[in-house]
């Protein structure tokens, strides 16, 4: 620790800006980070950058990886896997993205109740998001078998009408799975907004009502406002999440039936470590990268600006 | 984390403790940490040149092997240190720990070149140790034999050989009043007075396409293979194609044709194997496709157990004598950078003295690996067993295709297919297109 | 009068809310409830009716699952890795955080956004580069790997969400520390460190969480070893114990009961937790 602290001394004197801003004030020294910064290099960012190459060459892990240009990225869009999965991706990250925050926050506003059940629910609808998602996986393949509890449940209380094969039939099997995603994470955006509801003052609230503002206004232009910032980092975990979703997707389904709720994520594993093609499976895992990148870049952009109007 | 937030020497107490907590995890945890190579090489054995030997294998050999493993220890005093994962898994880890030098010694590998681990894929690449010196070599039979060799090099041990039968549930073929059927056009009469009798024909668990494949390569091996033993061939060398082949195109017909009546299950994409064998032992569907490796798990459904149940071979024409069974040998390896190959040797040769060969079958409910002459105590394939014998065989179509991905879009596409997705020259241009991105 | 029959209809309105949400909830709950129920049926008694509330509780269900599955084992390795990471995690992290919160310049500002980066990095990208580092360092089917990293891969978060709680705290108290003499480590410790009380909750209890539950590395890194934590003990059942649901649920039921017992523990610093980051 003492020579990291003498470093640390020692190079406070060829970095003079935020010293002299801060007159008197004593720094705190950059070494601080190192040990963050090695694991994090380690783990994160050499094997990023490393794999990022492979996207260019033919490497199938056993001989030497031949550079091949763009070779893998146009064999990307005719394959069936990998553009099902795009568009896939895509439709699980937008819809989850919207349905997991407003279901979340409709459970955060009525929990932030006096309900006497309130603190026994708010446990049971965070409790999903607690379990591994390899658990989640098999709890819901079991559930929606064709004959199993899901459908025994709904023809149990005459609703057979809508018993469906949830994971069997292409048309459908997507919807299933967003809705144990949803199902899995809305306790989670509804803690966050929970949280949120904290900071909303309650005087702010009575003066409104005062004002004559009715309940849905009071919730329009008073709570909801104070809730954007829980709303962009719900909405960040959540897109960030959705986008890269791989356990349960391949515990519950594969990515089938054909390639129904195939997502990047599962073709990018299944292409690197059933079919041994690394170079097209890092192709793959870069065209994800970057579609993260420009998802949380919009949305933060877009958010922000909602943030200023309010 | 709170208790000591009052305390000015934080630094120290957090150090100290962080370090107490290693070395007692660490005690705790025996040596988790680091990997001393105690465990891992030969120098572990108790017994001279023996020691331990590292095994990789599948669920069901490990179920198999674990008798074979405890009499092999106790005869020679070394140790056979045995893991298991499902063929699937398998396959996914060993291919990262053969790219990183982390395999086993004896490794369960595919047939031919039907997946990223296969014999013939791993063989080309050097990556499997020659066993062509081995004594059990002259028992391998012929076919099993051309799916163990690379470059003229035995890479594969094969531990038996499994078969696709149909199973079906007897008290209801009974109650129907179906008789066994010979022909394709007797199983469709067949699946008709099932259908009428309100039993499912057909048990299809389709769920993630393994039995799937099952259909294509029993069909296959009468209306292709016996038709044509050189379409490999013609086929590696751009002669012909799934989609210009008439046969191929055929062998699709038919499963498209049981479809479109209705004998399969209803919602088959969506039942996983496990129901789909129990409706037939619940007498719901009538029988099942299924490898002959699958049988005790389907015999465990049925009160009656075995009994309950009877084999046969899917017919695929209308020409009964020329019915052949799809047959698979499931292959052990030895890895060519094994830390211990004698050992990893004298284990395959344990296990191929005949009667540890018929051990093994008769554990299993297999065919023996081996053409060696085993007297089975289990008469389940009995019905199977005159092809067996006649030669009225042919490997799983899919060992010679170049890649394991030919398969893999099979069984995904095909459930596109059986969706009503994508028609069949759809199915069939897409595993083309598979097929000539090669081996890789 | 009217005075009542609002309150009266408040009542009502309060009653008819509370009905509402029990109603969702048990809706909710249902998977759970075929969690529960499975666990605890004999074959037979599933065979029959798989939704119905097992007619005689089979607990043998867990001890099978126990001793067949090796879950002890597993239990143990778990505990191992996750409280070293989340330790290591806590100690790197928040001091890392301190600088990076405490340095207004350009440079700790990059810094920090290259940990957010690693909120958005698809893992996949530096898998099979990743194993092949740990294999050469000889790490593989030990702890050691699997704690490097669960650390490294968990850091954004842990650095994003202190970071965010230490830029809301004034700087004052550790400033007069400093005045006082005390060296910068020191300062931290006894001065800022307490501070970060409810952040560390949250942060102990996320990445608990997500250690414990974390499922592909693990798989790859330690899979089939003595060393193996607990999903990957319960994928390999599933593969083992194909159509014994009973058997596969009881088994995860075990595997998710230490993470639901830290989550009780540290339930209030949950919304605690987010609400500072929020303010953040």
């Amino acid at each position: 620790m003492t020579t990291v602290l003498d470093r640390a001394t020692a190079s406070r004197a060829d970095d003079p800006g935020p010293r002299r801003r801060r007159g008197r004030r004593a720094v705190v020294p950059y070494a601080l980070i190192v040990p963050a910064l090695l694991f994090y290099a380690v783990v994160v960012l050499y094997p990023t950058v490393a794999g990022g190459v492979y996207a260019f060459t033919d490497w199938n892990g056993r001989r030497a990886a031949t550079f091949v240009g763009l070779d893998n990225f146009v064999q990307l869009g005719t394959d069936p896997a990998p553009r099902s999965a795009l568009a896939n991706t895509l439709l699980i990250a937008v819809s989850t993205t919207l349905l997991q925050t407003l279901l979340g926050l409709a459970l955060a506003l009525a929990l932030h109740t006096s309900l006497v059940s309130r603190n026994v629910l708010r446990t049971l609808f965070f409790a999903p998001a607690l379990l591994p998602p390899v658990i989640i996986g098999f709890l819901w393949q079991y559930v929606l078998t064709p004959s199993g509890p899901m459908n025994d449940a709904l023809s149990a209380v005459g609703l057979g009408a809508l018993t469906q094969n949830w994971l069997g039939d292409p048309s459908i099997a997507l919807a299933s799975v967003i809705g144990v995603i949803i199902w899995q994470n809305a306790g989670l955006t509804m803690v966050i907004y929970l949280a949120g509801l904290q900071g909303v003052p309650e005087e702010l609230l009575e003066a409104a009502a005062i004002d004559g503002a009715g309940r849905w206004q009071r919730l329009r232009r008073v709570t909801l406002p104070l809730l954007v910032p829980a709303t962009t980092i719900a909405m960040s975990l959540t897109l960030i999440g959705s986008l890269k979703l791989f356990d349960q997707v391949y515990v519950m389904t594969g990515g089938g039936p054909g390639y129904a709720t195939e997502t990047l994520s599962v073709v990018m594993y299944k292409e690197a470590f059933v079919s041994g093609r690394y170079g097209y499976s890092t192709a793959i895992a870069l065209v994800l990268t970057m579609i993260v990148f420009a998802f949380a870049f919009v949305q933060l952009r877009g958010l922000r600006r909602f943030e200023v109007d309010a | 984390m709170s208790k000591h937030s009052e305390n000015p020497t934080r630094g120290t107490r957090t150090a100290r403790t962080a370090a107490a907590t290693l070395v007692l995890a660490t005690t705790l945890a025996g040596c988790g940490f680091v990997n001393t190579g105690g465990g891992d090489g030969s120098d572990g054995g108790t017994n001279g040149t023996s020691g331990t030997v590292t095994a990789y294998v599948n669920t069901e050999q490990s179920a198999g092997l674990a008798p074979l493993v405890e009499a092999f220890e106790q005869e020679t005093g070394s140790t056979v240190d045995v893991s298991s994962a499902t063929t699937d898994e398998l396959n996914q880890q060993l291919r990262v720990q053969l790219t990183s030098g982390t395999a086993a010694d004896l490794i369960r590998v595919s047939p031919g070149s039907s997946s990223p681990v296969a014999a013939g894929v791993l063989g080309r690449a050097d990556e499997l140790a020659d066993l062509s010196d081995a004594g059990w070599v002259a028992e391998l039979s012929e076919d099993t034999r051309s799916l163990a060799e690379v470059e003229g090099e035995v890479v594969a041990f094969p531990v038996s050989r499994n078969a696709i039968v149909m199973a079906y549930n007897r008290e209801v073929f009974e109650r129907a009043g179906v008789e066994v059927p010979t022909t394709w056009s007797e199983l469709l009469t067949a699946c008709e007075q099932l259908s009428a009798a309100g039993v499912t024909p057909i048990s299809t668990p389709f769920q993630g396409g393994i039995y799937l494949q099952f259909w294509v390569y029993a069909l296959a091996a009468t209306l292709v293979y016996a038709e044509n033993p050189e379409i490999d061939a013609q086929m590696a060398a751009g002669e012909t194609s799934f989609v210009s082949d008439a046969r191929w195109n055929e062998t699709f017909a038919r499963i498209a044709q049981l479809n479109d009546a209705g004998y399969f299950s209803d919602g088959m994409l969506g039942i996983p194997p496990d129901q789909g064998l129990q409706s037939v032992a619940t007498g719901e569907s009538a029988m099942v496709l299924l490898v002959s490796a699958g049988l005790p798990q389907l015999y465990g459904y049925a009160e009656g157990g075995e009994e309950a149940f009877d084999v046969f071979a899917l017919p695929a024409n209308e020409d009964a004598s020329s019915t052949h069974v799809a047959i698979a040998p499931d292959f052990l390896a030895v890895n060519a950078e094994a830390e211990n190959p004698e050992g990893a040797r004298a284990f395959l040769d344990f296990l191929a003295r005949p009667e540890n060969v018929e051990a093994y079958a008769d554990e299993m409910g297999v065919l023996p690996g081996l053409a060696v002459d085993a007297e089975l105590s289990s008469d389940a394939l009995e019905p199977i067993m005159p092809m067996f014998d006649s030669g009225r065989t042919a490997g799983y179509a899919n060992y010679l295709w170049p890649n394991g991905d030919v398969q893999q879009t099979m069984l995904q596409s095909g459930q596109e297919w059986l969706d009503g997705t994508i028609d069949t020259p759809a199915l069939l241009e897409q595993m083309d297109a598979e097929y000539a991105r090669g081996t890789s | 009068m009217s005075a009542r029959r609002r309150s009266a209809a408040q009542l009502a309105g309060r009653f008819s809310a509370e009905l509402g949400m029990l109603l969702a909830a048990l809706v909710f709950a249902f998977p759970f409830y075929v969690f529960l129920s499975v666990a605890l049926k004999t074959p037979a008694d599933l065979a029959a009716s798989p939704l119905s509330f097992p007619t005689d509780p089979a607990l043998g269900n867990f001890a099978e699952a126990w001793q067949r599955g090796d879950l002890g084992q597993a239990m143990g390795n778990s505990v191992v890795v996750t409280a070293l990471a989340v330790a290591l995690l806590v100690g790197t992290g928040s001091i890392a955080a301190y600088a990076l919160a405490r340095r207004a310049s350009r440079l700790s500002y990059g810094v920090y956004l290259l940990f957010l980066l690693g909120l958005m990095i698809p893992l996949q990208l530096g898998m099979v580069p990743l194993y092949q580092l740990m294999r050469d360092a000889d790490l593989l089917q030990t702890y050691t790997s699997l704690i490097i990293f669960e650390v490294g891969h968990q850091l954004p978060l842990v650095v994003f969400l202190y970071a965010g709680f230490l830029r809301a705290l004034p700087a004052d108290y550790e400033e007069a520390a400093r005045v006082d003499g005390a060296g910068t480590l020191r300062a931290f410790g006894s001065i800022v460190f307490p501070l970060l009380r409810p952040i560390t909750g949250t942060v102990v209890i996320l990445t608990s969480i997500n250690v414990w539950n974390d499922f592909l590395t693990p798989l790859l890194y330690v899979g089939g070893s003595a060393q193996q934590t607990l999903p990957v003990a319960i994928f390999a059942f599933r593969g083992e114990f194909a159509s014994q649901w009973q058997i596969i649920f009881a088994g995860m039921g075990i595997a998710i009961v230490p993470i639901l017992l830290v989550y009780f523990l540290l339930q209030k610093y949950i919304i605690r937790g987010f609400a500072s980051g929020l303010k953040g």
